[in-house]
Formats: structure tokens, C-alpha cells, sequence
């Protein structure tokens, strides 16, 4: 097995700043040159499996609110979600299904599911409107193995496979399971949204932090830091395999805990599937890319604020949004099967209820966290191999924001 | 307390033989997970155990009952002892993994929310 991570990385050693966490001016080369610059995932095509579906995303950051629809033509588009006439949002609700056309609920201003401006109400009271030239704003979307990327920039000049480089030929083909049925945990965090990503991107804090609830199943006896199984790096992207301990069973007194998956043959409590169905998955070259036995998943981290985690038994994903230096919106989204009897229901009533725990471990200490930074009692934080991706990640935020352009930010991080 | 279930007059309340739960309905027998998560997170840890100790011996059986109906269109008695099934493993999460009500150290009321594709 590889140790040595940050070396292979190519990075250095020594302390990494904080003042990036709590800086507003750093805040505001972010929001300017990663998030109005680079791609980022608005969801799945299963999220608007039919014609005339959409669905609408905030990205606060940059203050959009983007519509994406799959017009009558089939093609997936993304817009802005505001109106040609005076500047109102044209779709209000979150997400709808099989509609031919968007009306502004302000004066009926209507749009097909293409963008086109297709009629005004009372449109012989303006004065000479073009209706060819008024349409939605489109803005660049492209879609990877299912998941769906917009650009927010208009001149952009890279396109998604050509940013996701590598990392998207990694990855491509998984056959995900479920993608098509998830379940959100959703909250808003007092904290800088870098530290979401790092608090998703280690598991030296497993053993400690989550003690109880997957602490056992991140470590072991014979491994009580659980190890790095893997690390991938590839241009602003990488790619991490965390620990499993095989070796995992609940206690004695955990009687609901047998209850819950005594109808269940999965990899691990991190398995919203039984294993019979995820074999295909397993099997694939770049799901425990080492192959190590003694693994539980893989975390695969698309810059900035998209983690596509893959376990044994199934997927989930983690979404980071900036909202202000020190306030975030963090969303996971669990892909589970639909179940069908009392005894399916009830081992995934159990398996998210211990999740929103491991997260709600998470969320009070990220808080935490953001207040000891602000103290400004400690310029520096310290960093060990098992946390590679906490360091490379700061460097490559570094990399974006002295960067000319996004292709010079991805020769940077190359 | 921001959940309660009332049973429609004339009706059973849970199915014959689970009557020694019934107590337990308006509280813990709600739909959808996000409730049955701020119900565990929402009351003691003495309440908790309680509800555990009574459900727990009678869950498999429960089960048993409920197989014999589809998951999504069970009869009220039936839909209810179903949401109070569910509400074990809520309150699993108190009894056997944190030995307290809620994860230690963490807000309540939070901010975070579950959000299903259906409410079960």
C-alpha cells in the first residue's frame, strides 16, 4: 500500500493558512474566480427523466438562479431564471414535470422549453419588442455519466470533459445504483464552506469524532486511524479510498441494529443496497481502485464542491455552497432503493437515521471549528499524510485565485 | 411538540393484538422520516427508553403482520403500527449508539432537514 500521499502529490510539508477561511477579501476571489469560472453539478438526468421536466438550483454565490429543463427535442439546457421583461424569477417552484412552456407568473411573459420567448400578454402596448432577441439567458450546461454541469461563465472556452480531464475518464461508466431515488439531508451551516469540504475529504477524524456511530466501521484494532487505502490526483480533482474494518458487527445490545439488517447481506452500514445488487458496481476498475480487502469506500472529490462518495453497497453525493465567508449550504444526496416491504422500510429508516446523526456530528463541530478560526489566535493549521486532501485542496483554491483564467488555473493545478 | 396523530372516530386504533402500544401513537406513530426524527430529537431520553423497551419485543411480529400488506396502501391501524415500527429505529439511535437522546454536543432545534420522495 502507498503511504508517502502529500508527497505524491507534490506538495509541501509544513503549516497551511487559515486566513482563506475567514478573509473576506479571499471570499470574494472565490465567488470571481472558482465559482464564476468552473463547472459545477446541478444534478442527474434522472432528476428530469422526461420532456418538459426541470428543475431549478440556487448558486448564491454568484446570486443565480438556474432553471434546467429537458426540452421537447430531448436536449437538456440551463438558464437563467429570470424574465426578459423586468427582471423577476419565471419559475418559482423547485422542480415540475412535463411542461411545454414557462410563464412568468408576474405578467404572463411566456417561454418555451428551449428559452424562446413565445408570446407577451398585451404585447401591442410595447413598443416594437423582438421576441427572437428577449429569450431566456442561456447558460453552458453539459452533461457527464448523468450528472449534470453548468458554466457560469458566458466567454468560458473550456468545456466539461476537457475540465474534468482525467478524473472523468477515472470514473466514467460506474453503474450507479438507484440513481434515480434519493433522499436529502439538508441544512445551512455558520461556517466558511471550505471547512465542509475538508470535514468530507478525512477519516483521521472517524475514530474520534464519530465514535459511536461509524467509528467501528472506519477502524479497527489492527488499524485504530483507519489508513488511507488510496489516493488519485488529477488536476484540481483527486480521489481518496478509506479503511473498512471487515471485521465489523453490531454489539449484543444492539438489538434494533440486528433487527434492521437481519433481511440484509451488505457490504457495511454504509450499504443502502443488498450486495446481490451492487456486484457490478464493486467491480468496477476505479471503485476501490487499490482493490484493498480492507476498504469501505471511496471519496471522489470534483472541484470545488461536488464529492461523489462510492461505498460497497451504493452511492451518495455531498454539494457545498458558499452563501457568505462564514455562512454555507451543504446538501447530501443518498441514492436508495424504493422499498417495497415493512422489513426493506425499516432497515432504511435505520440506515439514514444513523447517517443524519454522522452528519449532525459533523455540522456542530464544523461551527466549532469556524469560531476557533476566527479567534485569529492561530494563523496556521497543521496537517498529516491521511489528510492530503485538506492540504492539496487549499492549494488548488490558492492556484484558482491567482489564476489569469480557468485554463491557466488548470495548468496550475495539473 | 409540532406532531400529533389522531385517530378518525370509529376506527381501531392499531391492529388487534398491538393494543398495548397504543399509547404510543399519538406521539411516535407520524409520517414521513423527517418527523419521526424530530420527535426522537424533540423529547427525553426517559421517553425514548420507554418507547424502545415497549416496541422493541413486539417489532418482529409487527413486521410479520405488515408484510402481509403493501407498503404504500395499508389499512389505518396497519399504516400507523407501520409508523411506529419506523420510529424504533429512530429511537435505536438514542438507545444503542449515543446512550443519550441526541448526538452529544450538537444543536437542538438544527437546521438540517430530510427530505424524502414520499413520506412512508
Amino acid at each position: 500500500m502507498r503511504s508517502d500521499f502529500t508527497e505524491a502529490a507534490g506538495l509541501g510539508k509544513g503549516p497551511v493558512p487559515l486566513e482563506p477561511y475567514r478573509s473576506a477579501d479571499y471570499f470574494e476571489l472565490e465567488r470571481e474566480r472558482v465559482f464564476r469560472r468552473v463547472w459545477l453539478k446541478m444534478g442527474r438526468v434522472e432528476d428530469l427523466p422526461e420532456r418538459g421536466d426541470y428543475i431549478v438550483k440556487e448558486v448564491e454565490i454568484c446570486g443565480a438562479s438556474i432553471l434546467i429543463a429537458r426540452g421537447a427535442d430531448n436536449v437538456i439546457r440551463a438558464f437563467h431564471n429570470v424574465c426578459s421583461h423586468r427582471g423577476n424569477q419565471v419559475v418559482w417552484e423547485e422542480k415540475g414535470s412535463r411542461k411545454t412552456m414557462f410563464r412568468c407568473p408576474y405578467h404572463n411573459w411566456t417561454y418555451g422549453s428551449d428559452g424562446r420567448l413565445l408570446a407577451i400578454f398585451d404585447e401591442d402596448k410595447f413598443f416594437g419588442v423582438d421576441k427572437s432577441k428577449c429569450g431566456l439567458e442561456a447558460v453552458q450546461c453539459d452533461v457527464w455519466d448523468g450528472w449534470i454541469f453548468i458554466n457560469l461563465n458566458p466567454d468560458n472556452t473550456v468545456g466539461l470533459k476537457d475540465y474534468l480531464g482525467d478524473m472523468g475518464e477515472f470514473l466514467s461508466d460506474i453503474p450507479y445504483p438507484n440513481p434515480d431515488r434519493h433522499v436529502t439531508i439538508q441544512t445551512y451551516l455558520k461556517c466558511n464552506w471550505k471547512l465542509v469540504v475538508d470535514a468530507f475529504s478525512e477519516s483521521y477524524h472517524i475514530p474520534i469524532l464519530h465514535a459511536k456511530t461509524i467509528g467501528p466501521n472506519f477502524s479497527s484494532p489492527s488499524d485504530p486511524a483507519g489508513h488511507l487505502q488510496n489516493a488519485e490526483f488529477f488536476g484540481p480533482h483527486h480521489s481518496i479510498s478509506l479503511f473498512g474494518n471487515p471485521d465489523y458487527q453490531p454489539q449484543e445490545v444492539q438489538l434494533v441494529e440486528q433487527l434492521a439488517y437481519k433481511h440484509m447481506q451488505s457490504e457495511n452500514v454504509l450499504a443502502a443496497n443488498q450486495s446481490g445488487d451492487t456486484e457490478d458496481l464493486r467491480a468496477h476498475r476505479s471503485v476501490n481502485p487499490a482493490k484493498s480487502n480492507t476498504w469501505s469506500m471511496d471519496i471522489n472529490e470534483f472541484f470545488p464542491n461536488f464529492h461523489l462518495d462510492v461505498a460497497g453497497g451504493g452511492f451518495w453525493t455531498h454539494e457545498i455552497w458558499p452563501i457568505r465567508p462564514d455562512y454555507t449550504r451543504y446538501e447530501m444526496h443518498f441514492f436508495v432503493p424504493r422499498p417495497e416491504t415493512i422489513r426493506e422500510a425499516f432497515h432504511q429508516e435505520h440506515y439514514l437515521a444513523r447517517l443524519a446523526d454522522v452528519v449532525l456530528e459533523d455540522v456542530a463541530n464544523v461551527e466549532r471549528t469556524q469560531k476557533g478560526i476566527a479567534a485569529r489566535a492561530k494563523h496556521h493549521m497543521i496537517l498529516q499524510d491521511n489528510e492530503v486532501l485538506v492540504r492539496r485542496f487549499a492549494h488548488l483554491v490558492d492556484e484558482f485565485t491567482q489564476a489569469a483564467n480557468l485554463e491557466e488555473a488548470l495548468e496550475r493545478c495539473a | 411538540m409540532r406532531n400529533m396523530v389522531t385517530v378518525p372516530a370509529g376506527e381501531r386504533c392499531l391492529p388487534e393484538g398491538f393494543e398495548e402500544l397504543e399509547e404510543f401513537v399519538p406521539y411516535w406513530a407520524v409520517a414521513g422520516q423527517d418527523a419521526r426524527r424530530y420527535q426522537r430529537s424533540d423529547t427525553t431520553m426517559a421517553e425514548i427508553e420507554r418507547f424502545y423497551h415497549a416496541v422493541y419485543p413486539r417489532a418482529d411480529a409487527a413486521m410479520d403482520h405488515l408484510e402481509k400488506f403493501p407498503l404504500r396502501d395499508m389499512p389505518g391501524p396497519e399504516t400507523r403500527l407501520k409508523r411506529l415500527i419506523l420510529s424504533l429505529a429512530q429511537a435505536s439511535m438514542s438507545i444503542e449508539i449515543h446512550g443519550e437522546a441526541r448526538v452529544a454536543n450538537s444543536p437542538w432545534p438544527n437546521e438540517m432537514k430530510i427530505i424524502t420522495p414520499e413520506e412512508l
